[in-house]
């Protein structure tokens, strides 16, 4: 396929901005182009009009994987544990403070990728959170490619995923599969639900429920300023009053929206939904 | 094993109330309930003078903040012109919010930029200045230094300059400083943004 023309990539920003908030930058025509050139010959299009009218078809079927080729989804086991150190010392502790034995603990990995993230959490409550067994602890991980959902249901990995975990929590949640997969164990698989999301839309991340603890990171980048603020609103309402949003490391909500508080703690700076009565 | 897995959620049901009913919420709902109208009002663009109404008498800096993203995803002239009114306010907390919320629309913005450089406000002439940021008017701010009559509208627009400006419009910096031979800040700031707008330039 021959470069896209300005008005074709303006046509494609427009289109892709008004589906999921998430914005192509000027500078980008060079990540674009080979990703819809594939996507035409996946779809046997033979140029740019006849794609682009597939993709904007009503209810297209073409919406999911077009959406999927723009996603990135590089990501490991245990990354930024400092985070996760974080949940287990004092993220927890605060949730439970009021909270009896057996009720539930609500954590969102969102987005969740390939499963990394949503499996290191239950990996490292298990291991790291002495309370782990006195809660129903409910980890769900979404995300808006339908394609890294199925992979994350699946639960294969490389060695790179791997790279962060030592050999005794791969012995014990993983099963190799062969020199260079490994599945995780059934009863992990069976323990973390992995849904779609679009999270600009408030109806899709209102149905989800409400949260203690959100992990969030690494995917406002990828929206523009006011999706980022719609973003921001529509995670504090996912939130329980007192429940915590984490970011990735280069990441502020304080430069987004002013609803949240800033809970400095040993580990990590994380953000909290005020508790009621204390906006 | 500790861990549980529910059923996955269901869509919920659209919202049905129509823009007057979420209207009449945000004066009178519970705060949930203004919470949800004031956000749910984003998908009504002919509701902006009821979001003015809200602003005017709620104070909950959480709704307020709800209102202006509302405000700003309609990004239409009625929410503009809202913005504008309340920028124009004696609240701090509603002038930084309308700020905020206009900042969103840089479509709306640059084309009202140059109308509101020219606002008989010289407060407002200074938001317009920390509007101009994020959108490419750098020639818009370098014309304004040249009749600009207020010191410190002169100094905001320098400051931008230094961050989005271009060779270009160095001659403007300097033609600025002639005309206020006297302030020596602002002397200080155009030789600050001259030699930040180069070595940009140069790296």
């Amino acid at each position: 396929m021959s470069e896209l023309t300005e008005d074709q990539f303006r046509l494609l920003w427009e289109y892709f901005y008004r589906e999921t908030g998430m914005a192509f930058t000027e500078g980008r025509h060079a990540y674009i182009a080979p990703r819809v050139a594939e996507r035409m010959r996946a779809t046997g299009r033979q140029n740019f009009a006849a794609y682009f009218a597939c993709l904007t078809a009503h209810a297209s079927a073409e919406l999911a994987p077009f959406i999927n080729a723009f996603t990135v989804n590089e990501t490991y086991f245990y990354r930024e544990e400092y985070q996760l150190r974080c949940l287990t010392t004092d993220l927890l502790r605060h949730r439970t403070e009021a909270k009896p034995p057996g009720e539930s603990v609500r954590l969102w990995s969102l987005p969740c990728s390939t499963g990394e993230e949503p499996y290191s959490l239950a990996i490292f409550l298990l291991e790291n959170w002495s309370y782990a067994d006195d809660y129903n602890i409910e980890i769900i991980g979404s995300d808006i490619d339908t394609a890294v959902l199925a992979a994350a249901a699946a639960g294969i990995y490389g060695k790179r995923a791997l790279m962060r975990l030592d050999s005794g929590l791969v012995e014990k949640y993983f099963e190799q599969l062969d020199e260079d997969n490994w599945r995780i164990i059934q009863d992990l698989r069976d323990s973390v639900l992995f849904t779609s999301i679009n999270a600009v839309e408030p109806a899709e991340v209102r149905r989800h429920g409400s949260f203690d603890v959100i992990f969030c990171r690494n995917m406002l980048i990828y929206f523009d300023e006011i999706s980022r603020r719609t973003v921001a609103e529509n995670l504090y309402e996912a939130l329980l009053p007192g429940g915590y949003l984490c970011l990735g490391h280069a990441e502020s909500m304080s430069r987004i929206s002013g609803l949240f508080e800033i809970c400095r703690y040993d580990d990590a700076i994380v953000y909290r939904r005020p508790l009621e009565g204390k906006p | 094993m500790p861990l549980i897995r529910k059923p996955a959620p269901q869509p919920e049901p659209a919202a049905s109330a129509d823009w007057h009913t979420l209207a009449a919420q945000l004066q009178s709902g519970t705060p949930d309930e203004r919470w949800s109208a004031a956000r749910a009002l984003a998908d009504a663009p002919q509701s902006a003078p009821a979001l003015s109404d809200a602003l005017a008498t709620q104070t909950d800096p959480r709704l307020r903040e709800a209102i202006f993203t509302s405000l700003a995803r309609h990004n239409n002239e009625p929410a503009l012109h809202v913005l504008l009114h309340h920028l124009r306010t004696d609240d701090a907390s509603l002038r930084s919010g309308a700020l905020g919320a206009m900042a969103l629309m840089p479509d709306m913005i640059m084309q009202r930029l140059d109308a509101l450089l020219h606002d008989q406000d010289p407060d407002i002439r200074i938001a317009a200045c920390d509007l101009a940021r994020h959108i490419p008017a750098a020639a818009t701010l370098a014309a304004i230094l040249a009749t600009e009559p207020v010191v410190n509208v002169c100094a905001a627009t320098i400051d931008v300059l230094a961050d989005i400006g271009t060779p270009a419009e160095c001659a403007a910096l300097t033609a600025c400083g002639n005309r206020f031979p006297n302030e020596v800040f602002l002397s200080f700031s155009i030789k600050t943004a001259m030699e930040r707008i180069t070595s940009r330039d140069g790296a």
